[in-house]
């Protein structure tokens, strides 16, 4: 059919060319190079077209993007990506993160926030392993919801959290390391939080055991609910 | 029953995210309420999620990208050797007014309108994410969004008794940022107002309604009603609030265009 053929067509656009910059904006952070950034997105644009068939009607067609574009770095471009990686100071950012708590102490945190400056946050970014990287850029650049990106990434919800989780505490270590304010990691952390490390992200990126807790809500509730009652 | 510090502690991310659910969120707020070292750890979270948004701006689309997606599209396996209204632009005039007359009357008697703006304003209502700017003066929420929008918030301030300010976020519509302001209004209600600028399209809403002269549109969808209105300006605002149509049309006459 000429016409229905025509329909889909011009509903992808409307669907689709609105959601450009936001899939190249990940792609850049994803692939850390323009040109490869650019390929992706182009790629995903194709690919999204010719299974536009599967797209469900009414969902959030940016996180659909998102989760072709995912997929095709992830069989693409990683490998790549991960040479280019300057490699060995992520993993000592995340084998040191265990003393940075919830939050820092005040002058360490007032040092964060005031010395923050866009380049750091973007390099300490980029210096996060890609499956830490990924939900911290969908959730808090994108504003994705956790089950959207559970999608994309094709994981559980709880691992979606831990991962964040993770991720932003490494943010949060570099970016005081950049600040100067080094008494952030000085085990000097808020004195009413749990003092449990964070495990060195495994290279699987599953969370540890007690991370899933983390992140189980129903069994959160249930257990909340047991230490009152007794 | 409260919490303890480390059972708040596994769902202070989640708090900051919005994904708890209400029953999960009073608990966590309760024990908020009576510690100052959790208080003081959802803000951090709070504030370096969005501190990072602040940092780390879309970039631009590179200059030729756009055009050359749709150039591979065109020789894509898909066929799209013309457009309809390449090869029959008067047909085709005739042939998109009816299609959009026949849309609209059957949008307004069904289900109501498909419109992603909506949509993202009710699901920004529903999630009710913590904001990024919390203050009961909206002067104050007003101010933080000078420098972060290319355009200003303006009717934030609402004086009177109709409206108190709770905080503000950015939220990005269409690729651009927008505020998001959320009030609380008599009664104990909920509204959010999302400002952003407008695009190419209709303002959505199944009913229209004049307000004051001014042409609204007027929808509900999940518990969630909307209204609609463009400012000369160039600027779009959508009204959410857990109230009716009609009461939410009645605020944005009274509070908002009779400010």
């Amino acid at each position: 059919m000429i016409f229905k053929r025509r329909t889909t067509q011009a509903e992808f656009e409307q669907e689709v060319m609105p959601h450009l910059q936001s899939l190249y904006g990940v792609a850049v952070r994803m692939t850390r190079c323009d040109s490869d950034a650019e390929d992706l997105v182009q790629d995903t644009i194709l690919r999204a077209y010719r299974f536009w068939d599967g797209f469900q009607r009414g969902t959030n067609a940016r996180a659909w993007l998102m989760r072709i574009m995912t997929n095709l770095f992830r069989n693409r471009y990683r490998e790549r990506a991960r040479e280019q990686e300057v490699l060995g100071e992520a993993e000592t950012s995340t084998a040191n993160v265990g003393q940075f708590q919830g939050a820092a102490p005040r002058d360490a945190e007032s040092a964060l926030f005031g010395r923050m400056l866009s380049r750091d946050v973007e390099k300490a970014l980029a210096l996060l392993p890609p499956e830490f990287r990924l939900p911290v850029i969908l959730a808090d650049l994108e504003d994705l919801s956790y089950k959207e990106i559970a999608d994309i990434m094709e994981c559980p919800a709880g691992t979606v959290m831990s991962r964040l989780y993770r991720g932003r505490r490494m943010l949060q270590k570099m970016l005081s390391d950049y600040a100067g304010g080094g008494a952030a990691t000085s085990g000097d952390a808020d004195p009413a939080l749990p003092a449990g490390g964070v495990a060195p992200a495994e290279a699987t990126g599953q969370p540890a055991p007690e991370d899933a807790n983390l992140v189980d809500f129903a069994a959160w509730r249930r257990k909340r609910q047991e230490g009152g009652a007794a | 029953m409260t919490l303890t510090c480390s059972e708040a502690d596994r769902v202070l991310h989640a708090y900051v995210d919005g994904e708890l659910a209400a029953t999960d969120r009073a608990a966590y707020e309760a024990h908020l309420h009576d510690c100052a070292a959790c208080t003081h750890a959802s803000r951090f979270q709070a504030r370096f999620k969005a501190a990072l948004r602040g940092h780390l701006p879309r970039p631009a689309l590179p200059v030729g990208l756009r055009s050359r997606v749709e150039a591979a599209l065109g020789s894509s396996p898909f066929p799209r050797r013309r457009w309809l209204w390449q090869a029959y632009p008067r047909a085709f005039t005739v042939a998109v007014a009816a299609a959009v007359a026949v849309i609209l009357m059957v949008g307004n008697m069904q289900r109501g309108v498909r419109s992603p703006v909506l949509e993202q304003a009710v699901s920004t209502f529903h999630r009710d994410l913590p904001f990024d700017v919390l203050s009961e003066s909206c002067a104050k929420v007003s101010d933080w969004f000078r420098g972060r929008l290319d355009f200003a918030v303006q009717p934030t301030t609402f004086a009177g008794p109709g409206a108190r300010c709770q905080g503000g976020r950015l939220v990005n519509v269409r690729d651009h940022f927008g505020a998001y302001v959320v009030y609380e209004v008599p009664a104990g209600h909920r509204l959010g107002m999302m400002v952003f600028p407008s695009g190419s399209e209709p303002l959505a809403g199944s009913r229209q309604r004049i307000l004051n002269g001014r042409p609204v549109y007027l929808d509900t969808r999940r518990g969630v009603s909307t209204v609609t209105l463009r400012e000369p300006s160039g600027l779009d605002y959508v009204f959410t609030a857990d109230l009716d149509e009609e009461a939410l049309a009645n605020w944005v006459e009274k509070v908002y265009l009779g400010r």
